[in-house]
């Protein structure tokens, strides 16, 4: 059964790891926020495992579930 | 230096905010829901309010169906009414002013409205079938009640015609008016027997159910059912009485001396047992009415005592109440609800109410009354409510919401342990600044309830740190890096404390430099200086243990320099320091006010509108002292409504402007739409605040010392500006070496990124430890679409992102964001 993802993103190859010099790829990652956890698809570097969270996503779905779940 | 997030969303502790009691106090403080003067007047509730509103938007017929909710004879009613809910207008209580002509409308209500057309459900006739004995408007109100209340009416009367039985004590009536009674009768479900003799109804007994008669009918046959002649001993005992009287009791004398309510029953099967059961339900005081109906167990028999038309209507309806009710087998006297006319405890302010003349003075029904002149009268209504509280209040207003639903709903956004907690925000919103404690005519204080609510959610863990966690911060980094306690140089005791608050250091520190220096300069026993903060932010966040760890700190601090007089810059300061610690307290104006103003002292060239604070809320002496102080310095000082114990937050207290950036725009507008003058201010954050805004506004200080601060700074100025005042006095007054401030590589920023995280809470110093941190790991990635980098680090519960682009010196910030979301990677 395939895992579940809430979100996925694809670095589309624009994206390079500063420290590895390889491009990032689409990887599995995980926001966690008080206490619960939601799997997501995020640009990440194969190697040292950096996960770019871009800044739509940081203003947009993160954030409005960030608002949710402070008023659980 | 963090502040711990809550736990987790899975927390299921419960702690009780009010106990039932101290809710149902507060929320019966809050008058908004209590019916108008005129409607509460009313014996027959009829909702007057409603009815001049849709006569006032020239809906008649909406008008008239409310109308017709309190009678089933419209056209008499409105003919006969004595009208005492005229009296009550609140108009009439206005110099040169009429009150509203509601007896005048209700007639052109019956006049122009049209009856609705639409099929009414059918109701399913009642059983019991009653009878009515006698003529007379109690007996003709009571046929129609009964009749609509679907119960077989059938009306014995001595009169031979139906118009002869109408005509009965209605003189006063119109022929118009009568013709609609009879067609309106024609088409009720009411049989009538004419030409009975009702002297001997007891003979008609076997086929009704239930009798009702007129009094002076049943009195002729019935001479102990004679009801206390005295009437007005009745009212007297009614409104002085308190005897719930419950007991069953011997005498109907007895009875009817226990009357508490209006209503008498006795009960006599085979042991002439008598009882009263009323007056539980009185919760509101009552205007009393001649009105009484009896049902008397003896004779099975229902009968009322009217004077007048109103009197009539209303004691028919109570007396198909008691129908209603013995039909069911249900005791008469129980479950009848709020009866009759009451005094209203609702609150309007007519203060800016002018006077008007009534439309309708001189003109007669049939003559002169037109739909145009009715709704020209009915706009002159009050439309009486009582929004005292929300008139000054943005947060009231942004929420649309009066104070005893707020109440609560944050009282049941509390108590639920899963789910949803959809109060959250107006919790966090309210400025807690006590402006409706003022302006209620009650007192009702809704910052007191979003505090406890605060506080609440804090200890059950319920409370997300995100709101005031930036303020939070603040407050330990005022009482940390930027914090500052010494005893002016060369002086082993001091006899005071300057303590300008952190507000004051943040936004204007050349005011705060000068006043020490001035302080130290004129001051006998010297005058130590304490830079911090109070402990309000804690407060205000509703983190009592935080509040008591500052307060603790504080008073540890002040016990260093030998508890000296403490002199405060702000108001709210005061109030803070004055409320939990044992200190001698003074307010810098009051120095200021005692030994005159410095040579620096100049006042504005303009008028200046002086803005209250809500710290001195209450506090006279202080509003007084600033007044005298702004006229000695010559100031041309405008007042402003809304100024005073009444003056409304600028948006900064209760931490509004973190939690809720919306509704902190609007408590600014608030406070600037009273005015086009430039602000006078005593309490820096309102001055800020102001000037934000985008209005010219300065502090007392700032006058006093001749130091403008200027433009507002933005969120890491205000930490720089702290933190260089405490270093620059440490540096020139007590020559101590400071450290550097000096970073390692060069951050310049572009303006589109100063403005961005001004807006997002981004402080200069953490896109500086995210590029430290960037400098450590190399961590960063490159966007070839955009040409910049991006590179991020988590720092305390927020994880921070910093675009930029690279160069020789070190780094040009393009962008910054933030999230409080954790993130790992999946493996």
């Amino acid at each position: 059964m395939p895992d579940k993802n809430y979100y996925t993103i694809d670095p589309q190859g624009t994206l390079t790891c500063m420290k590895c010099h390889i491009p990032l790829e689409k990887g599995k990652a995980k926001f966690m926020y008080l206490d619960n956890g939601f799997p997501v698809e995020l640009p990440v570097c194969p190697r040292c495992g950096f996960v770019y969270v871009p800044e739509e996503l940081a203003l947009g779905k993160v954030l409005s579930v960030e608002k949710a779940l402070e008023d659980k | 230096m963090t502040i711990e997030e809550r736990f987790s969303t899975h927390v299921y502790h419960q702690k009780r905010m009010l106990t039932k009691e101290e809710l149902n106090a507060r929320e019966s403080l809050c008058v908004h829901e209590q019916p108008a003067y005129c409607s509460a007047a009313c014996p027959l509730k009829l909702d007057t309010k409603g009815m001049i509103a849709a006569i006032s938007a020239g809906n008649f017929s909406k008008a008239l169906t409310l109308y017709e909710k309190i009678t089933p004879f419209p056209d008499l009613l409105s003919e006969g009414c004595e009208a005492p809910c005229e009296k009550k207008c609140k108009l009439c209580a206005l110099k040169d002013t009429d009150g509203i002509a509601i007896q005048k409308l209700e007639q052109v209500v019956t006049l122009f409205g049209k009856k609705s057309q639409g099929r009414k459900l059918p109701r399913t006739p009642k059983r019991q079938k009653t009878a009515i004995f006698g003529s007379g408007l109690f007996s003709l109100f009571l046929a129609g009640e009964l009749a609509k209340k679907a119960y077989p009416v059938t009306v014995f009367c001595k009169e031979g015609t139906l118009f002869d039985f109408l005509s009965k004590e209605t003189a006063f009536a119109s022929n118009q008016a009568i013709q609609n009674t009879l067609l309106l009768l024609e088409n009720m479900n009411i049989a009538f027997c004419f030409s009975a003799d009702i002297d001997h109804f007891e003979d008609y007994r076997p086929d009704f159910d239930i009798i009702c008669t007129q009094y002076e009918l049943a009195t002729k046959i019935y001479s102990d059912l004679a009801f206390n002649s005295d009437i007005s001993k009745d009212i007297k005992e009614d409104s002085n009485s308190n005897n719930d009287s419950d007991s069953d009791s011997d005498s109907d004398e007895e009875c009817n001396r226990n009357n508490v309510s209006d209503e008498v029953c006795s009960r006599n099967n085979a042991s002439n047992e008598v009882y009263n059961k009323e007056s539980t339900r009185k919760r509101r005081e009552k205007i009393n009415y001649n009105s009484h109906t009896v049902y008397d167990y003896t004779h099975n028999l229902v009968t009322g005592k009217t004077t007048g038309v109103l009197d009539a209507a209303y004691t028919a309806k109570r007396a198909a109440l008691t129908v209603d009710r013995l039909a069911q087998h249900l005791d008469p006297s129980n479950t009848r609800g709020e009866e009759g006319a009451y005094e209203t405890s609702l609150y309007t302010d007519t203060s800016d109410v002018s006077a008007s003349s009534s439309y309708l003075s001189g003109c007669r029904r049939q003559d002169s009354i037109t739909e145009e002149l009715a709704v020209m009268e009915a706009q002159r209504c009050l439309q009486c409510q009582c929004d005292a509280c929300i008139k000054g209040c943005a947060y009231l207003q942004h929420y649309k919401k009066f104070p005893r639903i707020l109440t609560r709903e944050i009282y049941n956004n509390v108590s639920i342990i899963m789910g949803d907690h959809m109060m959250n925000k107006p919790i966090n919103a309210c400025s807690l600044c006590g402006q409706c404690a003022f302006t209620c005519p009650n007192g009702y204080d809704m910052g007191e309830i979003c505090q406890l609510a605060r506080e609440n959610m804090v200890s059950t863990g319920k409370m997300p740190l995100a709101p005031h966690e930036f303020a939070l911060m603040d407050m330990l980094f005022s009482n940390n890096e930027a914090f500052l306690s010494r005893k002016q140089p060369g002086h082993d005791t001091c006899r005071y404390v300057f303590f300008p608050g952190c507000q004051a250091c943040a936004i204007a520190p050349d005011t705060v430099y000068a006043a020490y220096q001035d302080l130290c300069l004129r001051l006998e026993g010297g005058v130590s200086l304490m830079l911090g903060c109070c402990g309000a932010i804690a407060d205000w966040a509703g983190r009592y243990e935080m509040k008591n760890k500052t307060a603790a700190y504080l008073d540890l601090e002040f016990e260093k320099l030998g508890n000296p007089t403490v002199i405060a810059g702000c108001p709210s300061c005061m109030k803070e320091l004055t409320s939990h610690r044992d200190l001698t307290l003074v307010g810098i104006w009051d120095i200021l006010s005692e030994i005159g103003l410095p040579s620096t002292a100049h006042g504005p060239s303009c008028p200046v509108a002086l803005h209250d604070s809500c710290g001195a809320r209450g506090n006279h002496q202080i509003q007084q002292t600033i007044r005298q102080l702004a006229v000695k310095l010559g100031c041309n000082l405008v007042e402003t409504p809304y100024s005073g114990d009444l003056s409304p937050c600028c948006g900064y207290g209760g931490l509004t402007s973190y939690a809720n950036r919306e509704v902190a725009h609007k408590m600014s507008e608030k406070c600037l739409e009273r005015s086009d003058q430039p602000y006078l201010t005593y309490c820096m954050a309102c001055r800020d605040r102001f000037s934000r805004e985008g209005r010219k506004s300065m502090h007392l200080l700032e006058l006093v010392y001749g130091t403008d601060a200027g433009l507002p700074p933005d969120i890491s100025e205000k930490r720089y500006n702290r933190l260089n005042l405490k270093y620059r006095l440490m540096s020139e007054f007590w020559k101590e070496e400071i450290p550097e401030m000096k970073c390692e590589f060069q951050v310049i920023y572009t303006d589109e990124a100063l403005k961005m995280m001004d807006e997002r809470m981004i402080l200069k110093s953490d896109v500086i430890q995210v590029l430290s941190r960037l400098r450590e790991t190399q961590e960063a990635i490159y966007d070839s679409k955009t040409g910049l980098s991006i590179t991020r680090t988590r720092i305390g519960n927020v994880t921070f992102w910093v675009k930029y682009t690279e160069s020789p010196d070190g780094y040009l910030v393009h962008s910054a964001y933030s999230h409080r979301m954790n993130i790992t990677e999946r493996r």
